[in-house]
């Protein structure tokens, strides 16, 4: 019985997002590592900042706007997300990036599912420099990376607003290319 | 916002050259030898400790005449000198020397200062010069 | 199918039509991340899929090593597998003899070495680089020579390279030659480095040395058949030239699985399936050297192979041609 009051329903965490109170979203797993917050402006708008490593080389910041679409036995909402992405290593890389994504997540019950689809957006810029006689000429090149990003997992509520998740990661990147599948396992925390 | 726009400007990748003219004449080994002329330009050294070795190919073109001019983009990541070899294709059939047809001379040159002007003359002298 | 999928899910050994079949990979390779050109480490980490090409080094640290390779023959029940030393700075690396041998120390009944020797100061280094071949090869497990024409950057008719074969053949150590064009970066694809039609004066005036055809004369670059009938032509032609048809029917090189079945058809017609040595080149990922197994045991099927033929090529074959008896 005590465990069944610890098990509350848990949704509208910062996993599915349109939260009502600023929570927090911490995940370890192989190869991301996420810490996302949410801070709501009103009903439908929240403010969300996200940083993700996957392994130990590739850092991303994002800042976004999160908008409720759908509010019934299944929360809808999507991001916009723009921000930059830092890659150490021999994949070295560096420029800005944008994501749309959508998340989707059950609201009733003790377990929620939820799951996550996104189209991810790098922009490089390569710069040619060539030393003639004359002068130094630079031209730089853009280049677009796409990807698909991709969750799908559990959430399990504890009190009214603590939350354990556990998920599989299924991106692609870059497209057309399947990564290979990550999972990891995280806490949600929203303030009362 | 504005650490968002300033990452949007900011550099992946730089890549540098050194722009050379080279201006080449080729001596054939037969007076008589005619062909298309293959000229190609490698690093003269390249690579560091075991994995050092010479001649890294980085550009190749070709001419209808034994005098050329030739403008090349020099990588400065790695790799320094510069070396032009030439042959001519004397049978047409794009290989240097081949089991059926061993009558085609090369030549190579080891620019030792690169300029920005490079006059190299490159005898022909070595019969499949491998 | 479906019982054969099935009995393949508790198999503890490869099947070719449903018996056991004994198998050894004649082309595997070891090595250490930083022994590889920085361009190419950038090039192998943009082939991995995410997020292996982030830390690369740790991924093949672990697999290309005696033990990695072991772990990898076990997975693929494969008996026996041969490590390549591989000396080709502008394009695929350095993996000395010295790391070869000291990689076959963690288990001898099982690994073998492949010796080669590095080429690009010839005229100043020819004697040194013989003598340390020499050396190489009198390791016990030291088997034979690997060489790389399009790697190493010198053709496969230069006469000043052909006493390596005169020292091969001292040491009844077979050659194997990569032929050709290859999918690293800085490498030469021209045909004198490619062509095994180049390779035949060097065939014919080295009698006692054997002469091993990788890869079949397979166009990576453009994924199809490029010398397959030149490399036929050899093996009818001469008693020292085997076939190997290694890395040309990956799911990456061959992706409709069509290249490695007319390979060992045409094969087979030409009546060289004696001639025929098993190797995969790997091992390119975990996994690979099976998956590399599974697909020529697929192709050989068919190509309409008998029980018996198939088990020359996976395994007979190169023990006549490397052991004179069954390792067995």
């Amino acid at each position: 019985m005590s465990l069944l009051l610890w098990l509350a329903n848990a949704f509208a965490s910062a996993v599915v997002g349109a939260t009502k109170e600023w929570s927090v979203l911490t995940q370890v797993g192989a190869p991301w590592k996420q810490v996302r917050v949410h801070a709501p402006l009103n009903s439908t708008f929240n403010i969300v900042g996200e940083y993700q490593l996957a392994k130990t080389t590739r850092h991303q910041f994002f800042i976004g706007l999160n908008q409720l679409y759908v509010d019934r036995k299944w929360r809808l909402t999507g991001d916009v997300f723009a921000g930059t992405i830092k890659q150490i290593g021999e994949l070295s890389q560096q420029g800005a990036a944008g994501e749309l994504r959508l998340r989707a997540g059950r609201t009733t019950g003790k377990a929620t599912p939820w799951v996550s689809l996104g189209t991810h957006h790098l922009l490089l810029r390569d710069r040619t420099v060539i030393e003639r006689e004359s002068g130094i000429e630079t031209t730089v090149t853009p280049k677009h990376v796409w990807s698909l990003t991709g969750a799908v997992g559990i959430e399990v509520g504890f009190r009214d607003n603590w939350g354990v998740v556990v998920g599989l990661d299924l991106p692609w990147i870059p497209v057309p290319a399947p990564s290979i599948p990550g999972a990891h396992v995280g806490v949600t925390w929203s303030a009362k | 916002m504005m650490f968002v726009l300033l990452m949007g400007g900011c550099i992946n990748d730089t890549t540098r050259f050194q722009q050379v003219d080279i201006v080449g004449t080729v001596i054939p080994f037969a007076e008589s030898d005619q062909g298309v002329l293959q000229v190609i330009a490698y690093h003269a050294q390249y690579g560091a400790g075991s994995l050092a070795y010479p001649f890294l190919e980085f550009d190749r073109t070709e001419f209808d005449s034994v005098q050329f001019e030739w403008t090349i983009n020099i990588p400065q990541e790695e790799g320094e000198g510069l070396a032009i070899r030439a042959w001519l294709d004397t049978d047409g059939d794009g290989n240097f020397c081949s089991p059926d047809f061993q009558e085609e001379y090369g030549g190579t040159v080891v620019v030792d200062n690169v300029d920005w002007i490079v006059d190299v003359v490159i005898p022909l002298t070595d019969p499949c010069d491998f | 199918m479906f019982i054969t999928f099935l009995m393949a899910c508790g198999a503890d050994s490869l099947l070719y039509k449903e018996n056991p079949i004994r198998a050894m990979d004649m082309h595997l390779h070891v090595g250490i991340w930083n022994q590889i050109p920085d361009a190419t480490q950038t090039d192998l980490a943009t082939r991995f899929p995410f997020p292996f090409g982030l830390e690369p080094e740790s991924l093949t640290d672990q697999v290309l090593t005696g033990e990695g390779i072991i772990n990898e023959l076990d997975k693929a029940f494969l008996e026996s597998g041969f490590m390549y030393a591989v000396y080709a700075p502008r394009s695929v690396g350095v993996a000395t003899n010295e790391y070869v041998i000291s990689q076959l120390k963690s288990n001898p009944d099982r690994l073998f070495g492949m010796a080669s020797l590095q080429v690009d100061d010839w005229e100043n280094q020819k004697d040194v680089q013989l003598d340390a071949l020499a050396m190489a090869l009198e390791e016990s497990g030291m088997i034979g020579v690997k060489i790389a024409h399009p790697h190493q950057h010198f053709r496969m008719d230069d006469p000043d390279f052909f006493e390596i074969y005169s020292v091969a053949a001292e040491f009844n150590a077979p050659v194997y030659v990569h032929t050709g064009p290859s999918p690293f970066i800085n490498t030469n694809a021209d045909a004198p480095y490619t062509d095994p039609a180049y390779l035949e004066m060097a065939i014919s005036s080295n009698p006692d040395t054997e002469f091993i055809l990788g890869h079949l004369g397979y166009d990576f670059i453009n994924k199809k058949h490029l010398y397959l009938d030149t490399c036929i032509d050899l093996a009818q032609t001469y008693p020292n030239v085997w076939l190997e048809p290694s890395a040309m029917g990956s799911s990456g090189s061959d992706p409709e699985g069509t290249n490695l079945a007319k390979a060992f058809k045409d094969i087979k017609s030409a009546d060289l399936v004696e001639k025929t040595i098993y190797g995969s080149d790997g091992p390119q990922r975990p996994g690979f050297a099976k998956d590399y197994a599974e697909r020529a045991l697929v192709a050989m099927e068919a190509a309409n192979y008998s029980f018996a033929e198939a088990q020359m090529v996976m395994a007979e074959n190169a023990e006549q041609l490397f052991f004179r008896e069954p390792q067995q």
